[in-house]
């Protein structure tokens, strides 16, 4: 009986800890249905007075948001399905097949990750022009199928180590390559990791800024990320239609989030065993 | 074997394609232009080949004054007179964040993760809750986040009122004045307290290090945990003796990443700024980002600040897997 | 035999297994290389380089957008011969100049560009001469063209007209009538809103009026302006007769008697009468938030600010005041926006560009920009179908008459950076330095000595 106070210590701890975690979130959610004076008023409120649904059709009609929300998808989603299947291949070859270097690649796909991404914005764009790449998707899609991030393949690899050896040697016993071993044999098992790059890689996708920035310019091209900026004028910003839009753009990443959660808590899991 | 070696090269194409074209090649051509005066808009021809005067005037080795009066380089660094000296807060500021935000969000994920692993009814639902801010975070939850620190009308200093004004009454009994005159934090306004803001905002993204650490608890033998209480070890003995070693390659790891991804902060950095901060949230990206595409866009100078933070990152990282050996514990062993 | 006719039915049930893969790869790469590299075909021999595209790109909010898309259809309506492309950059101006930037490096600059003037003067180089377009008259109208002589001026580099201006902002005082009516209410001593020829001192005293603490709690609630970077101070110092540099922007100029009388103004606002609100004060609500909350009760700011406003509570709460008069008059600061065209166009594109400059330059188009309400429109002739309430278009028309251009100094950065540190300290109450000193201060910094030649030019 003594452990029912333990319990309950535990339970407060813990949420204590969750609302910290969805403190921004609450205040977006009440920023998003106040008018906008609200949003500045002192002593600050936590609660809403009348809830200004208006405030979620206003940003809705206000820009073209629900244009932004499907190129957005379709920049994730091509982008996730190159991030998955690259970076499963490369982390497949590091943890599976045995070759010379191999020691070398793991360690340059760890030492990628050194490289600060802002003395690559120039350079990059050096090559996109060349390969006129400029105001397509082009820039934003193909570096996910060129290996899909270093971390995602880190991953992988990690998860793949996991699966006992012995399918791969039984498969191969049977005569099947190592081609047929990914697809067919690990591939299935490694639901819980690819699961989590998908949703990794969705998320990235989903707010990426710069790269957006940079290289659209045609305002039907673009992504919601785009968009979400469009609210900061030079005159003001409009703090509660910025956060209803916000959380209309959450919600995609939420709900798959939601249906993952599961396979992403396995998936994360793996990464922090011994390389 | 052939066939092997050809689905090997398949394999490892698309990354191997993707290091050379979009990392290794811009890497080599920066290093190249740090050695340059170019400044974006010049054609090749009139771009000066400058040696290292780069990474000298970055580092204060070459302070024409101070050069020419043969001060060393130690006593002019004392004196507060290196070259760059915004350089030298950027890798300050970036340093001190890394080494302080990285083990504190260790800490934090590693208590948060031992709360987690007890199995209790809706532990689920908690894990989710805690590692969703890990999805969330990006450019809105950042603007999210001056908000909730607003000196005035954010939630945080709310809080932190209500709070004085729950223990006025013991403080008046001990103290003899209340808590109404206590200062609350000015957080993003302020030179000092802009830091340990932004540490917060950094911390409060730790999900994925707690999944981490949950998933690495759950693999500690529960049998030798049991045989430790029988033996009579207490808590602090069982997670010293036990728990600790085979937490040891998950800490390595958060460690490292954690570490890169701080050195590398930038969006914090970048749209948190302002100028009652002083200069007190200009990280090494930030100060790169600034060089390069504001006047007088000196991009060879900015390159050379990407490798310096690259080396910066390099000698905070490498010690911490030189030494593994000695303080990480590998049950499997490796292959 | 055997072994050969097993191998044959082997190849032949990998042939019938591949097949479906062959197909794949037959049609999957000809498609995935079309789609990789016929953008890269486009761009070295194809229809990006054909004359009759032209490229049009700028910055700014939705509303901007939907503007300069209907200005682009109505050229592409009556110009059948070519097809120009709108080009737009999302949030604010920082990430249209790296974009601007990008587009340089790269030698793929849009043909035409809005530009601000910030941007301009960093720039002019990559830039056409568009001086033939100010002397004709332009197509269609018999009337030269008469542009903004400030404006005009702003866009000129080392003589040449390397952009024009499309439409400017004058800065102007905003009041917040709520606030007076708060300050009534509250005291009981009600003031009239002050008169558009009102001087500084009458300024101050409405500032003081105000700051109050309605509550009693020791904190101000309400601040009477909200005293801005310095270089939105810039039009009270020149009201004031002092200037930061002389005209050839090579001397430092800000000393003597007008400067120290300027930033007595700045200090006393800031720190002797508290008039207007420390950063933390009002984090996060930049001016134009605080104004809209009534957290402070004036701000400076330009015409942008109206439509904003607008679509708000304030709509029909707010005044316009011109900046207050004092001993070297009403000066105020404008900002321009331009129009450029990119340098070493071919002759047939660079016709077409121009062609377009004059389209934004018309009487048509420069009306609708004045329609917004956002900006002045740079011809003059439109410039009083300005979009405001009646009285301030007279303020915002009467404003941009006396109006400067901000400095251009080649580092600018660094100086803003040490004028900001010793603006600092004279409004920190730590500090405590005197107006006189901190102007003597500023004058030998050594970012000032090194930027500007020795002997500060002393007015007669």
């Amino acid at each position: 009986m003594t452990r029912t106070p333990k319990i309950i210590c535990t339970y407060l701890a813990l949420i204590a800890v969750s609302a910290w975690a969805l403190l921004p979130l609450a205040w977006a959610v009440t920023s998003s249905l106040k008018p906008l004076e609200d949003v500045y008023r002192f002593p600050p409120t936590f609660t809403v007075d009348s809830p200004q649904w208006q405030n979620y059709s206003d940003a809705m009609t206000k820009l073209p948001v629900a244009r932004f929300l499907a190129n957005s998808l379709l920049i994730s989603f091509v982008g996730v399905i190159g991030a998955v299947f690259t970076s499963s291949m490369a982390g497949f070859a590091l943890a599976r097949l045995s070759f010379r270097g191999r020691r070398l690649c793991f360690a340059l796909v760890i030492a990628s990750m050194l490289v600060p991404s802002q003395v690559l914005v120039v350079p990059r764009f050096l090559l996109f022009d060349l390969l006129g790449w400029i105001d397509t998707y082009k820039p934003l899609i193909v570096p996910a199928w060129l290996g899909g991030g270093a971390f995602n393949i880190f991953l992988f690899r990690q998860f793949f180590k996991t699966i006992p050896q012995q399918l791969d040697d039984a498969a191969r016993l049977d005569g099947a390559s190592p081609w047929r071993i990914y697809s067919q044999v690990i591939m299935p098992i490694a639901r819980p990791a690819t699961i989590t790059v998908l949703l990794l890689s969705f998320v990235f996708h989903w707010q990426e800024f710069l790269d957006p920035l940079l290289y659209l310019s045609d305002l039907e091209a673009f992504p919601i990320s785009l968009g979400l900026r469009m609210y900061q004028s030079m005159a003001g910003t409009w703090a509660n239609l910025l956060m209803a839009t916000s959380i209309v753009a959450l919600l995609p990443v939420a709900i798959i989030f939601v249906v993952c959660e599961r396979q992403v808590m396995r998936g994360l899991g793996v990464v922090g065993k011994p390389w | 074997m052939t066939p092997v070696r050809r689905q090997l090269c398949a394999f490892l194409a698309p990354w191997g394609v993707g290091l050379v074209i979009l990392t290794a090649i811009p890497m080599i051509g920066s290093l190249l232009l740090s050695l340059t005066s170019w400044n974006g808009l010049t054609k090749a021809s009139q771009t000066q080949w400058v040696g290292t005067a780069n990474y000298r005037s970055l580092l204060g080795l070459e302070s024409a004054a101070l050069v020419a009066q043969d001060v060393p380089l130690s006593s002019r660094l004392l004196r507060g007179q290196p070259g760059d000296t915004r350089f030298y807060k950027a890798l300050s500021n970036t340093i001190l964040f890394s080494v302080v935000a990285v083990p504190l969000g260790l800490l934090a994920s590693l208590a948060v993760a031992a709360l987690l692993s007890v199995p209790l009814p809706g532990a689920r639902l908690f894990r989710a809750l805690v590692y969703l801010p890990h999805l969330l975070g990006g450019v809105a939850t950042l603007l999210i986040w001056s908000w909730l620190l607003n000196p005035q009308f954010g939630w945080i200093n709310e809080m932190i009122r209500c709070v004085f004004q729950l223990i006025d009454p013991f403080v008046k009994s001990f103290c003899g004045s209340g808590t109404a005159d206590w200062p609350v934090p000015s957080w993003l306004y302020s030179p000092t307290w802009c830091k340990p803001a932004i540490m917060l905002v950094h911390v409060w993204t730790f999900g994925a290090s707690v999944l981490i650490f949950i998933a690495a608890i759950r693999r500690i033998p529960r049998p030798l945990l049991d045989a430790a209480t029988i033996d009579g070890a207490g808590p602090w003995q069982r997670f010293k003796n036990i728990a600790w070693p085979h937490l040891t390659p998950v800490v390595l790891f958060t460690y490292i990443v954690g570490m890169i991804f701080a050195m590398q902060t930038f969006n914090e950095s970048y749209l948190l700024q302002n100028r009652a901060q002083q200069d007190g949230l200009l990280f090494l990206a930030t100060y790169l980002y600034e060089s390069a595409f504001s006047a007088p866009h000196r991009l060879g100078y900015a390159s050379a600040i990407g490798w310096i933070m690259c080396l910066a990152t390099a000698l905070l990282v490498l010690p911490a897997i030189a030494f593994s050996r000695k303080w990480v514990f590998e049950s499997g062993g490796r292959r | 035999m055997g072994t050969g006719q097993q191998s044959f039915d082997n190849s032949i049930r990998l042939a019938s297994r591949l097949r479906p893969l062959a197909i794949l790869v037959a049609i999957g790469v000809p498609v995935v290389g079309f789609w990789l590299f016929g953008d890269t075909y486009d761009r070295h021999f194809g229809q990006r380089r054909t004359p009759n595209v032209i490229r049009f790109a700028h910055f700014g909010t939705y509303q901007d957008y939907l503007l300069f898309k209907n200005v682009v259809a109505d050229f592409n309506e009556t110009n059948r011969d070519v097809r120009v492309v709108q080009e737009y950059v999302a949030g604010l101006s920082g990430h249209y100049r790296t974009k601007l930037r990008q587009e340089a490096l790269v030698d793929n600059l849009p043909d035409v560009a809005l530009v601000q003037l910030a941007f301009f003067r960093e720039h002019a180089e990559l830039f056409e001469d568009l001086s033939r377009l100010t002397t004709e008259t332009l197509a269609g109208e018999g009337e030269p063209l008469t542009l903004d002589p400030v404006g005009l001026e702003a866009f000129k580099r080392n003589g040449v007209q390397s952009g024009l201006p499309i439409s400017g902002g004058p800065l102007v005082i905003y009041l917040n009538k709520k606030c007076f009516r708060r300050v009534a209410e509250h005291t009981g001593e009600p003031i009239g809103l002050p008169p558009p020829d009102w001087t500084v001192s009458e300024f101050q005293k409405t500032a003081e009026y105000l700051t109050r603490d309605f509550d009693g709690d020791n904190n101000l609630d309400q601040f009477g302006f909200y005293l801005p970077r310095w270089i939105y101070f810039l039009p009270f110092i020149w009201s004031h007769g002092a200037t930061i540099t002389d005209s050839t922007t090579s001397h430092w100029s800000f000393v003597g008697n007008e400067a120290i009388r300027a930033m007595t103004l700045y200090q006393e606002l800031a720190l002797t009468r508290r008039a207007t609100p420390r950063d933390y004060e009002v984090a996060q609500l930049f001016q134009d938030t605080a104004f809209l909350t009534g957290k402070i009760g004036m701000c400076v700011n330009g015409p942008w600010f109206q439509p904003f406003l607008n679509e708000t509570s304030m709509r029909d709460d707010y005044l316009v005041l011109p900046v207050p008069r004092s001993s070297g008059g009403s000066i105020t600061r404008v900002t321009w926006d331009g129009v450029v065209v990119a340098r070493n166009l071919a002759q047939a594109r660079r016709e077409l560009a121009q062609r377009l400059v004059r389209h934004l330059l018309s009487r048509n188009v420069q009306l609708r920009i004045a329609q917004t309400g956002k900006a002045l429109p740079a011809r003059r002739d439109t410039i009083l179908d300005f979009a405001a309430a009646p009285q301030a278009r007279t303020i915002f028309v009467s404003s941009i008459e006396t109006a400067r251009l901000d400095p251009s100094w080649k580092n600018f950065r660094a100086i803003d950076r040490t004028i900001n540190a010793h603006l600092r300290k004279l409004t920190s109450e730590k500090d405590n330095v005197s107006p006189a000193a901190m102007i003597k201060a500023l004058a030998s910094d050594h970012v000032i000595t090194e930027n500007f030649a020795e002997k500060p030019v002393l007015k007669p």
